[in-house]
């Protein structure tokens, strides 16, 4: 059910929003800018995030020494799952 | 009202039904993604909850932009191969493509085009349901940011590319070799399965998981009703999982066509996954002999491995289908863990990977003949292998790959200590469960005797430092 005003010019009014959108419809300039900037934020927080974490585990680490009797590397030796051996748990 | 008018707002409702449903099958999607949380989180020991729940939901936080950015326009233009499809041409192909490019006119708010945002979207979830396959089996010992790596180029590179191949009416797969993979068995969990299992491969055990003559223990999940629960979670939003992937625009197409634009019905797959869910219980149930976890997750395996031909199969193979792969997905399983000594929390590479490629051997030998896609190419075992020769590798190597190379970066696996203490207290520096601190966990023993944790962690340390 129509229920705007018969003044209301729906065409018009398509057309004007349509032309808006932020920065645009695709393919322009505001568009590219945007999406190289959102492509730019992903990829600086996968980074940070590898960063940040690698410095806290390692503090928390350092910190607790104990859990592992003091002498463990704070790295833990990987396997290769598949050839492990009971002695590399 | 003359016919054009008449016309003109029958297709608009068309369209807007169709924007519809696609969203509320987003949304009924969403749920698969909160059990996915709650069956890991339950499964993960209590030192180890929230890591576990929080890898999970950010899932959604890096695959979500990177799937707009670049996993959308792999589907839309690498249907052929590995050469991207020119966007600029004339052909159904290439309007397609161009509408996948996130900088163009589709990828955004656009009052001609209803649809794109809510496919995009179902494929989204898609993305996500394949970053949860991985999450649960690395838990507990995978560092947050190389799991977000990882799931990043699974959900976003690699099951969109097979998905392109095999998962589209243009797809190089289905159009020269008939494949078919309607609800997605190898596309989505497949491909997951064997990704999450290269991964594993580098990332190594548990500490303590099994002893010094590789004899499994088994770690006690700190909240086997959350697991369920997750799982039950998981199986309602399978519907909106199958709904999604059938095609309904009704002026474009009369009726409702799968992924290949093939005729269906809703209905036929209300059938298969329903009956495959009971098909899958019992087998798990009998083959684990009445074990909880693998009862429900044999559901699970059934319905995936009836998936591939969910259009086409009668209730009854489906049933016989489901049930026998459950109970081959509970024995592999066991195969996986004890005797190949990989350390899969979930059970991922058995339920999704073996069921997922099961499902499109079976298509291959009890869909033989179905005329699969535009070009009607009858679907045969020899395309059905193709597809499976042409996925595996797909899947294993970028996972085992990227793995390996954070792995010779130290960026694979938390340090041994935080690994000790819990992940909880390393990531987030408390407790989740003070009211419990002073309860003793516990481990089952290789023998079947239940032992303190604490002793089983000092006597691993032991074995680690000699």
């Amino acid at each position: 059910m129509n229920t705007a005003p018969d003044s209301v010019d729906q065409n018009g009014l398509t057309d004007a929003v349509g032309a808006f959108f932020t920065f645009g419809p695709g393919g322009t300039m505001g568009i590219y800018v945007l999406t190289v900037l959102g492509i730019l934020l992903l990829a600086g927080a996968l980074v940070a995030w590898v960063h940040t974490e690698n410095r806290r585990l390692l503090e928390f680490a350092s910190q607790h020494p104990q859990s592992s009797g003091g002498t463990m590397t704070s790295q833990h030796p990987q396997s290769s799952g598949g050839t492990m051996t009971g002695s590399e748990v | 009202m003359d016919t054009e008018t008449l016309n003109t707002m029958v297709t608009m409702d068309s369209k807007v039904l169709a924007e519809q449903f696609y969203f509320f099958t987003v949304a009924i999607m969403w749920l698969i993604h909160a059990g996915f949380m709650a069956y890991e989180a339950g499964i993960a020991r209590r030192k180890n909850v929230m890591a576990t729940a929080l890898k999970n939901i950010l899932t959604i936080a890096v695959v979500t932009p990177a799937f707009y950015f670049f996993g959308w326009v792999i589907y839309g233009c690498f249907q052929r191969g590995f050469m991207p499809t020119d966007p600029w041409g004339d052909s159904a192909e290439a309007v397609f493509c161009a509408s996948t490019i996130p900088w163009g006119d589709y990828m955004g708010p656009n009052l001609a085009d209803n649809l794109t945002g809510v496919f995009w979207a179902a494929f989204l979830l898609f993305s996500w349901t394949t970053g949860s396959i991985l999450s649960g089996a690395v838990i507990e010992r995978i560092r947050l940011s190389a799991y977000l790596i990882l799931t990043v180029v699974l959900g976003s590179i690699v099951w969109i590319l097979d998905a392109a191949w095999g998962w589209s009416a243009g797809g190089w797969l289905v159009t020269d070799f008939g494949f078919h993979d309607a609800i997605a068995s190898g596309v989505v969990h497949g491909v997951a399965g064997i990704f999450a299992l290269g991964v594993l491969l580098q990332l190594g055990p548990r500490l303590g998981r099994y002893d010094i003559k590789g004899q499994m223990r088994r770690f006690i999940p700190h909240n086997l009703h959350m697991t369920l629960l997750g799982l039950m979670l998981i199986f309602t939003g399978f519907y909106g999982f199958y709904a999604a992937c059938l095609v309904i625009t009704s002026t474009a197409f009369p009726g409702w066509l799968n992924i290949y634009l093939n005729p269906t019905t809703l209905s036929a797959i209300t059938f298969t996954i329903t009956v495959g869910f009971a098909g899958g219980f019992i087998g798990g149930y009998f083959a684990s002999r009445g074990d909880p976890f693998w009862t429900v997750s044999g559901g699970l395996a059934g319905v995936i491995s009836v998936s591939a031909g969910a259009d086409i199969y009668h209730p009854s193979l489906a049933f016989l289908l489901s049930a026998g792969t459950a109970a081959l997905v509970v024995y592999v399983g066991g195969l996986i863990e004890r005797k190949l000594r990989i350390d899969d929390a979930v059970g991922a590479v058995a339920v999704h990977g073996v069921a997922g490629f099961l499902g499109l051997l079976w298509v291959g030998i009890f869909a033989a003949g179905y005329p699969t896609g535009v070009n009607n190419i009858p679907s045969s075992l020899e395309g059905q292998l193709i597809g499976i020769l042409a996925f595996f590798p797909l899947a294993f190597l970028p996972g085992y790959i990227i793995a390996w190379v954070l792995k010779k970066m130290n960026l694979l696996r938390v340090p041994v200590e935080v690994e000790i203490a819990g992940l909880d207290k390393a990531e987030f520096g408390q407790d989740f469960y003070p009211e419990y601190a002073s309860a003793q966990e516990q481990v089952i023993d290789s023998d079947g005797t239940p032992v303190n944790a604490d002793a089983i962690t000092r006597q691993a340390i032991k074995e680690l430092v000699r």
